[in-house]
């Protein structure tokens, strides 16, 4: 343990910029705080509740380039042909992806315990068998610091899913405010290093104190189906933008990207998804499952509960509040889930 | 296969905006494609002025007797019709402008002028890439699909949905009128990603909820009267069909 100023707790992250990290921590940036590469002209903030992303984003980057792949396009007196895979058939020979797995190690610096909690989700998602290549590569030799969280907001419920303690293994560091400085513990050899201490250290946890608590009933999906949430969702645009800013939202789309420059040179990517989407459940002949907000709502509220807790015996829901205190319409959840109790 | 670029009535901003976002690819495009007709860059002399091609692509609202000659002509020439740009997919500015104004008719002998009218209100139109201007990226995902006998994809998406992907904070908590929630998405936010609320001016969304918006700005003590002119300025003859509902 080490009590750290300000100034040395920015040498801490210098020091893992040294060791060839591409560190990540919260900043503010037009109005909200975000977390984002800590370059030298990001000022790191540790006064903050909530951020509008979260590691997601840099595990699971949007708009990540799986591999590259010469198409057969041929300039017929059609015009252009790109031949693709999935129109022609089975993959035509001359069809050679190229994959370059993600290089660089991330080290998140100040996140708090309910984002500590969604990498431990996405983790038992895209490291379950068979593991997801380019997410293992991205999060081989993950550092955390985690920023210990005194006091949540209005939309903060962490508590109530089990998510306010960091899960075993997942600190290197865990940092928490003391005056003006930072009290500094080691959690892991690496950890220990940084700081240039020797061994690792138990501490006891700092619980944010919740301004609510609830008590959810939907561990199985019946309890979710009886529900009607017309009421709640009255005000529900259907933006989307709640599996935006959920730290455990996974979905993707895969799209093949070319260019009119060199039609044989395509680019297959994976972007986001969305079950609030309409084609997240649209099928060949227009066919769509999930039509109407409702129906979309009751899934992801399915997803985030029974669904997860079946699949993986923990919530998919880390009680972040993000879809929340981000949606333009302030959908909330809880009181549809459960009760207040506290 | 054969290409060709027409314009209506329009600032001719969306074949501009090809030309110049497009980059090195327009060199692509020539080089690919046999294009007999590009407003602006080739226009046959003598012969047919619409010449036959497999897709025509074609900017502008009709707004003269001209124009809708011209569009029946072009659709009777070519097998694909795709309008580009709002002008092209909702009627635009004019749309509701030339509704609110007293059309006079003697402005120049030839030329009759009309309330502004979307491509699809003359002709059948195949597919609408929308956007004030069109987006070049869309422009040559659809190109490259109908190339395939794909269909091009229409965005599912709100611009909230991007302008979240884009980590901005809402407009909506400052109190600023944005139309996010309900307008089409795909040019990745561009106007709150700079501060500037969104006008929807790729027309609503697939699956826009218009009450539930309303709804939204009362919550956050903002006047649906205020949000009417925006809806109509971009939206034409679209939101014309939302409000209806
Ligand atoms: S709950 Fe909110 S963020 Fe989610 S789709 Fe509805 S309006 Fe958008
Ligand atoms: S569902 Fe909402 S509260 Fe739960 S993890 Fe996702 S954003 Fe956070
Ligand atoms: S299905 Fe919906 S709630 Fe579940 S991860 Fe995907 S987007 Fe999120
Ligand atoms: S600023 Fe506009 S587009 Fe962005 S989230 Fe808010 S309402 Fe949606
Ligand atoms: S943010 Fe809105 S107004 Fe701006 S380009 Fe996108 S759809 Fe058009």
């Amino acid at each position: 343990m080490a009590k750290l100023s300000w100034h040395e707790i920015l040498g801490l992250i210098t020091e893992l910029q040294k060791r060839g990290f591409d560190v990540v921590g919260p900043s503010s940036e037009g109005g909200v705080v975000k977390l984002l590469p800590l370059e030298e002209n990001t000022k790191l903030e540790t006064n903050y509740v909530r951020t509008l992303n979260s590691p997601k984003d840099f595990l699971l980057p949007n708009k990540e380039r799986l591999f590259r792949y010469k198409s057969t396009a041929t300039v017929t007196s059609y015009g252009l042909k790109i031949r693709f895979p999935t129109v022609e058939g089975p993959c035509p020979i001359t069809i050679v992806p190229e994959y370059s797995p993600p290089r660089g190690r991330i080290a998140f610096f100040g996140i708090h315990p309910c984002m500590v909690n969604s990498i431990r989700y996405l983790d038992k998602v895209m490291l379950s068998d068979p593991a997801d290549p380019y997410y293992k590569a991205r999060r081989e030799g993950l550092f955390i610091a985690v920023l210990e969280c005194d006091e949540g907001d209005e939309y903060c419920f962490c508590k109530s899913v089990g998510c306010e303690k960091v899960p075993n293994g997942y600190a290197d560091l865990s940092i928490k405010k003391e005056g003006d400085g930072f009290v500094v513990t080691p959690r892991s050899p690496t950890g220990s290093s940084l700081l240039m201490e020797e061994g690792v250290e138990q501490i006891e946890e700092t619980i944010p104190k919740m301004k609510e608590e609830y008590l959810f009933d939907a561990k199985d999906e019946k309890s979710i189906d009886l529900k009607d949430p017309a009421n709640l969702l009255e005000d529900c645009t259907i933006c989307s933008s709640c599996t935006v800013v959920c730290p455990t939202c996974y979905c993707s789309d895969i799209q093949d990207r070319f260019s009119l420059m060199d039609p044989s040179n395509v680019e297959r990517i994976r972007t986001r998804m969305s079950c609030q989407r309409k084609s997240y459940s649209s099928i060949a002949g227009g066919v769509t499952f999930l039509r109407t907000k409702n129906e979309r709502f009751k899934w992801r509220m399915k997803h985030k509960f029974p669904f997860s807790e079946r699949m993986y015996g923990i919530s998919g829901c880390v009680g972040c509040g993000n879809c929340i205190a981000f949606c333009p319409s302030r959908i909330d959840f809880r009181t549809f889930l459960g009760r207040r109790v506290a | 296969m054969k290409l060709a670029f027409y314009s209506l009535t329009s600032c001719e901003g969306c074949l501009t905006t090809l030309i110049t976002k497009l980059g090195p690819d327009i060199e692509g495009l020539w080089n690919n494609f046999d294009i007999d007709y590009f407003k602006l860059v080739r226009e046959p002399v003598g012969g047919s002025k619409f010449p036959k091609a497999d897709i025509a692509f074609v900017e502008g609202a009709v707004v003269t007797n001209l124009d809708r000659e011209h569009l029946l002509e072009i659709r009777k020439n070519s097998r694909f019709v795709v309008a580009i740009g709002t002008c092209a997919s909702s009627g635009n500015i004019a749309y509701i402008a030339s509704r609110n104004v007293k059309l006079g008719k003697k402005a120049l002998s030839v030329l009759e002028v009309h309330e502004a009218e979307p491509l699809s209100s003359v002709i059948a139109v195949d597919f609408e890439l929308n956007g004030c201007p069109v987006n070049a990226d869309e422009f040559i995902d659809a190109l490259l699909r109908l190339v395939n006998g794909l269909e091009p994809i229409q965005p599912d998406f709100s611009v909230c949905y991007q302008c979240k992907l884009a980590g901005n904070a809402c407009l909506l908590d400052r109190g600023q009128l944005c139309l996010g929630p309900i307008a089409m998405g795909g040019c990745d936010a561009a106007c709150t990603s700079v501060g500037s609320p969104c006008f929807g001016c790729r027309g609503p969304y697939v699956d826009a909820d218009l009450k539930a918006y309303f709804r939204t700005l009362e919550k956050k003590g903002m006047k649906i009267e205020d949000a009417k002119p925006l809806l109509q300025m971009f939206m034409g003859k679209k939101i014309k069909e939302v409000l209806k509902e």
